[in-house]
């Protein structure tokens, strides 16, 4: 190439190869592109809890995913996945998102649930805050006193589990049901004298007390799951709309993984919790998509708790393993199915 | 670009993309590898959670101090492989599982130690039995579920490992695909583009030697690229220019060696025609002078009968003075038919047909030596003379080169005390020469030139008569017969002349001519 000057003849063979490559190229990777959805997206109203556990819906909602994904949703907020599930159960919205608890409770009571998916698993999550001042300082204090809960909810499980594993039981303390919005006022006025639930209430109350508070947490108590519900008809009716929604929920966990930091930013404006107590607390959490074999130990486990301590009207067991859909997710993200068939 | 540089490129880039295919081939052969492992690392998970599982079985039914530290010492074990996992799983995904995991593992220690201890204190009295049931079913759940999330979490991680063996062959085969693909058509645009050129560059080359072929030396190969048949059309177009400017000067040359062939036509002409009026005048020169000398013997004899006559018939009556006016006219007369005789040999050795008689030239001498004897009875003189010596030629002309030759010989030695004449045969650069060679007076060889001429003495009257026309008349003879003689000499010293006589079909041939 003298003169620096690439010569015409040996332009058009690089030209020609280029475009021979091209040409070959395309037709090789023809095979691996993936296809776009053509269809119109599909409608769908989901409830979701302000809380932390909903992260990778409202994720999938803030990026955009539902929308890239085809999907058209409105989301519907609520102070608790219990509170979220009776609007499933209401009919007000298609989908839910739901603690293991009132999932169980309400297939107790006939409700024919699907469960699409595991969005979030914790086993630190549920927590007691107690007030000092009140004389409680370790677990074996809490015999005798008020204790606010928001029963049916995995704040009334845990803290079960939580009195069981501390040779306690529900019969030992007062329990004052209470809905989860009035559970914070309720301890810092007094009116109970620690409260059982979930972040990021416990985290705030905890900080809200200062000195005056305790927050106790037993990690082998329970392993909170939280997930992604319809009612059964659904999936059967919108298979479409469900892998869409599974599709956008796998891109959301995905975007979570590997950007934390933006992730935090969007939850602590929705969650209305600052973004240190949630970066503290952030790491008690596993935002993964999953349908586990665990789900059902989890299900039966709290189902016999339930039938035992009379917290139902049904004296046996429903096959929660009808309850998994496990199509949709075998669809999208085959490998986070661990279901044993 | 040359096709050498073409051919050089072609070469590194093939060489490259090989390069290419190793490196590929290694990394996923590195790649399959890690990944093998890494699948056969999450199945040994999954096998020691399971075995985990059955010795929970196994201190759940019995109670048994055994099962309880085997449950431990299994659990060090997943502790101990949940360490090797890192290394081999990277990717982000796979890092969430294995926290997962480690949480899993440890809380299940956790859970598995408040089940003994719950056992221990129930059966130390200390916890209701009821109770301790309860907290042990709430356990268990918990510890079963975390032994389903440890083995999910395993088989995720060989399913990640799983793929990324998938995924690796499908890399590599379809990369090497690619650059195999890449690799045949850039062979293939690079062989045609070179072909291209080839038979282009051939092409012109091909036009071009017909062209100048069919006598266009004016035909110009066109010049396209830099590469050989560029070099090579360019030297041949410098060829053709050459080839056209030596054809150029070939024409001139050829023109003027027509035009010098015709002068020199014309120059042979002119002097066959100079030759022949030559020859014309010379033969007329030789028929006049044979003519004059024989014509004038008859008015000399007359004039020397007739001075004898008077001296004889009137000697008595004339004055002294008047007799020996007429001796000097009859001497006169004597030595001018001595002149007019050699004249008429002389003319008679240019003349007449030459014939070929086989000559027997030792007789031939020692008859003339004979001869010169009774004109001299007196004298004695050794000859050497070679026996069976013998030529093809005129032999009453070669007898008069004889005569002349050896008849020098006894003339030039008459004052020599013990003269000898030889007469020998010598071979000289492949010719044969016949010698006649003397000791007498000799002569010098700065006259050498005069020898051959007809009237030219070296020597004075006086010292040796003769006429001067003997050796002019051998040398016409000689020449006649195509041959060669020279003289040597010096005074004093003797003289040698050699004559040699061409034989057989090269004398006949230059007879023909």
């Amino acid at each position: 190439m003298e003169n620096g000057e690439t010569p015409m003849f040996l332009r058009n063979e690089l030209i020609s190869c280029l475009l021979l490559i091209g040409a070959c190229c395309c037709v090789l990777l023809s095979g691996c592109e993936s296809k776009k959805p053509a269809m119109p997206p599909e409608k769908a109203t989901i409830a979701i809890s302000t809380s932390l556990n909903s992260v990778l819906a409202k994720i999938a909602d803030s990026k955009g995913f539902f929308r890239e994904a085809g999907l058209d949703v409105a989301l519907q907020l609520h102070t608790s996945g219990k509170a979220a599930l009776q609007s499933l159960l209401d009919g007000k919205a298609d989908l839910a998102t739901s603690a293991d608890t009132p999932i169980m409770f309400a297939m107790m009571k006939g409700a024919r649930l699907s469960v699409l998916t595991t969005i979030q698993t914790s086993t630190r999550n549920e927590a007691i805050v107690a007030r000092k001042d009140r004389g409680i300082a370790s677990a074996a204090d809490l015999r005798g006193h008020r204790i606010g809960v928001s029963l049916g909810t995995s704040g009334d499980y845990f803290l079960d589990s939580y009195l069981v594993l501390n040779a306690l039981s529900r019969e030992n303390v007062v329990l004052v049901d209470l809905k989860p919005e009035e559970l914070s006022n309720a301890l810092l006025q007094g009116k109970v004298d620690a409260v059982s639930s979930w972040n990021p209430l416990v985290t705030n109350l905890r900080k809200a007390l200062g000195e005056r508070g305790i927050m106790l947490n037993n990690e082998s108590a329970y392993k909170e799951t939280f997930n992604v519900v319809s009612m059964q008809a659904f999936p059967l009716q919108r298979p479409e709309a469900v892998r869409r929604l599974l599709q956008a929920l796998v891109k959301a966990e995905r975007y979570v993984i590997a950007n934390p930091q933006e992730s935090k930013q969007i939850i602590s404006e929705f969650s209305g919790i600052d973004i240190a107590s949630l970066a503290s607390i952030w790491n008690d959490f596993q935002f993964n998509i999953s349908l586990n074999q665990s789900l059902l130990v989890t299900l039966e486990d709290q189902a016999r708790w339930a039938i035992k301590n009379r917290l139902t009207d049904r004296r046996d067991l429903p096959n929660f393993f009808e309850t998994l859909y496990i199509d949709g997710l075998m669809s999208v993200k085959p490998d986070a199915v661990r279901v044993i068939r | 670009m040359r096709i050498r540089t073409r051919l050089k490129i072609m070469t590194a880039a093939s060489a490259a993309l090989v390069v290419i295919m190793a490196l590929l081939l290694f990394w996923s052969q590195h790649r399959l590898t890690t990944a093998t492992k890494a699948n056969d690392l999450a199945d040994e998970i999954v096998s020691n959670v399971f075995d985990r599982n059955t010795l929970r079985s196994d201190y759940l039914r019995n109670n048994n101090q055994r099962a309880k530290d085997q449950w431990f010492s299994k659990q060090d074990q997943i502790r101990d492989l949940l360490k090797k996992v890192p290394s081999l799983f990277v990717s982000i995904d796979d890092r969430e599982i294995i926290d997962d995991m480690h949480k899993n593992v440890d809380g299940s220690s956790a859970v598995f130690q408040q089940i003994t201890e719950n056992r221990n204190l129930a059966g130390n009295g200390q916890r209701h039995q009821l109770q301790a049931n309860e907290i042990e079913n709430r356990l268990t759940g918990q510890l079963l579920l975390k032994s389903y999330d440890t083995i999910a979490d395993a088989r995720r991680l060989q399913e990640a490992s799983s793929q990324l063996i998938a995924s690796t062959q499908r890399t590599a085969a379809w990369v090497s695909l690619s650059i195999i693909a890449s690799l045949a058509i850039f062979m293939i645009v690079v062989v045609w583009s070179l072909g291209r050129i080839i038979s282009k560059g051939i092409e012109n080359l091909r036009l071009g030697a017909a062209a100048i072929g069919a006598g266009d030396l004016q035909h110009m190969i066109p010049l396209t690229g830099e590469d050989e048949f560029a070099e090579v059309a360019g030297a041949f177009n410098m060829m053709s220019a050459n080839v056209a400017e030596s054809h150029a000067a070939l024409e001139q040359e050829i023109d003027e060696r027509k035009s010098a062939a015709d002068r020199i036509v014309q120059l042979n002409r002119e002097l066959n025609n100079t030759v022949s009026q030559l020859q014309g005048a010379n033969q007329e020169l030789e028929a006049f002078s044979y003519s004059v000398s024989h014509d004038l013997r008859a008015p000399l004899r007359a004039m020397s009968g007739f001075s004898v006559a008077l001296m004889e018939d009137f000697g008595d009556k004339l004055e002294v003075e008047a007799r020996t006016y007429l001796d000097e006219i009859v001497i006169g007369s004597r030595h001018m038919g001595q002149l007019i005789e050699g004249l008429l040999t002389l003319s008679r050795s240019t003349r007449g047909e030459l014939r070929r008689d086989s000559v027997d030239l030792s007789v031939m001498a020692n008859r003339i030596r004979r001869e010169l004897e009774q004109t001299e009875p007196e004298r004695r003189v050794e000859w050497r003379i070679e026996p069976g010596m013998s030529t093809l030629g005129d032999e009453r002309m070669i007898e008069v080169v004889m005569r002349n030759l050896l008849g020098n010989a006894w003339k030039y030695t008459s004052g020599r005390a013990e003269p000898v004449i030889r007469f020998y045969a010598e071979l000289d650069n492949g010719v044969y020469f016949f010698c006649v060679a003397d000791n007498g007076a000799g002569f010098n060889m700065a006259h050498a030139e005069k020898l051959f001429q007809a009237f030219q003495r070296l020597h004075r009257q006086e010292e040796f008569t003769g006429i001067g026309i003997g050796l002019a008349t051998a040398q016409r003879i000689v020449h006649r017969h195509g041959g060669t003689i020279h003289g040597y000499g010096e005074p004093d010293k003797g003289a040698t002349f050699k004559f040699f006589l061409p034989l057989g079909e090269e004398r006949e041939k230059r007879e023909e001519s």
